[in-house]
């Protein structure tokens, strides 16, 4: 069967990518996808549990994360070097992840069939 | 006088250093959108502060963001805030 892998690089209130993003990853998983989620740079932004973007009036998609799992997603990998550079804890995400370096994410994503960047 | 206002990521802005030097102590800089996220930056913190003290963030966009502001120097500032801003500096610059 064929993988998708989708890659999330900017912050969540950058622009719509990451509520496309969620879209995408519930869509194709509900059509039994083997779906892949993998957050690197800005991305890892849209893990943080602090986030109140209803402040601004934006929905806060972060929370469909916790969603993944009922879909059976559960290959989400962060990057350990943007987590470090932006000095994020793993405890500040929202959502059960692997955080991986960058030789390991690679890989993944190397033997991933189909590969999506939403930017 | 110049307010220099900031809105992309520091981590993502390629000129980021480079527009550093277009700031003098006398101008101020505000921190918008994802801009923000520097806050959450020592170093950032200080590259910002070396330029000028007059360093502001507008609140709700870090409070969107879910940042922790690690250091106390640069004030948060409110809609309101930010026209008196923009009205006391003599110029903006949208970066």
């Amino acid at each position: 069967m064929k993988s998708l892998a989708i890659i999330n690089q900017q912050g969540p209130l950058h622009s719509n990518a990451g509520q496309e993003s969620v879209d995408l990853v519930l869509a194709a998983a509900s059509f039994g996808q083997d779906v892949s989620v993998f957050f690197i740079d800005d991305g890892v932004f849209q893990l943080l549990k602090m986030q109140k973007p209803d402040v601004l009036e934006h929905k806060h998609f972060a929370k469909s994360f916790g969603a993944f799992e009922f879909y059976d997603v559960e290959n989400i990998y962060v990057c350990q070097r943007s987590l470090t550079l932006r000095n994020i804890e793993s405890n500040q995400l929202n959502v059960a992840c692997q955080i991986l370096s960058d030789t390991e994410l690679n890989a993944k994503l190397a033997n991933a069939h189909n590969i999506i960047t939403l930017s | 006088m110049i307010l220099h206002k900031l809105s992309h990521s520091p981590y993502s802005q390629k000129n980021f250093v480079s527009l550093l030097t277009r700031i003098t102590d006398k101008d101020g800089i505000l921190l918008t959108q994802d801009a923000t996220y520097a806050l959450s930056s020592t170093e950032y913190c200080q590259l910002l502060l070396k330029q000028t003290v007059n360093v502001y963030a507008l609140e709700p966009d870090t409070i969107a963001r879910g940042i922790q502001p690690v250091m106390s120097e640069i004030q948060l500032v409110d809609y309101a805030e930010f026209v008196t801003l923009a009205l006391k500096y003599n110029n903006v610059i949208s970066w």
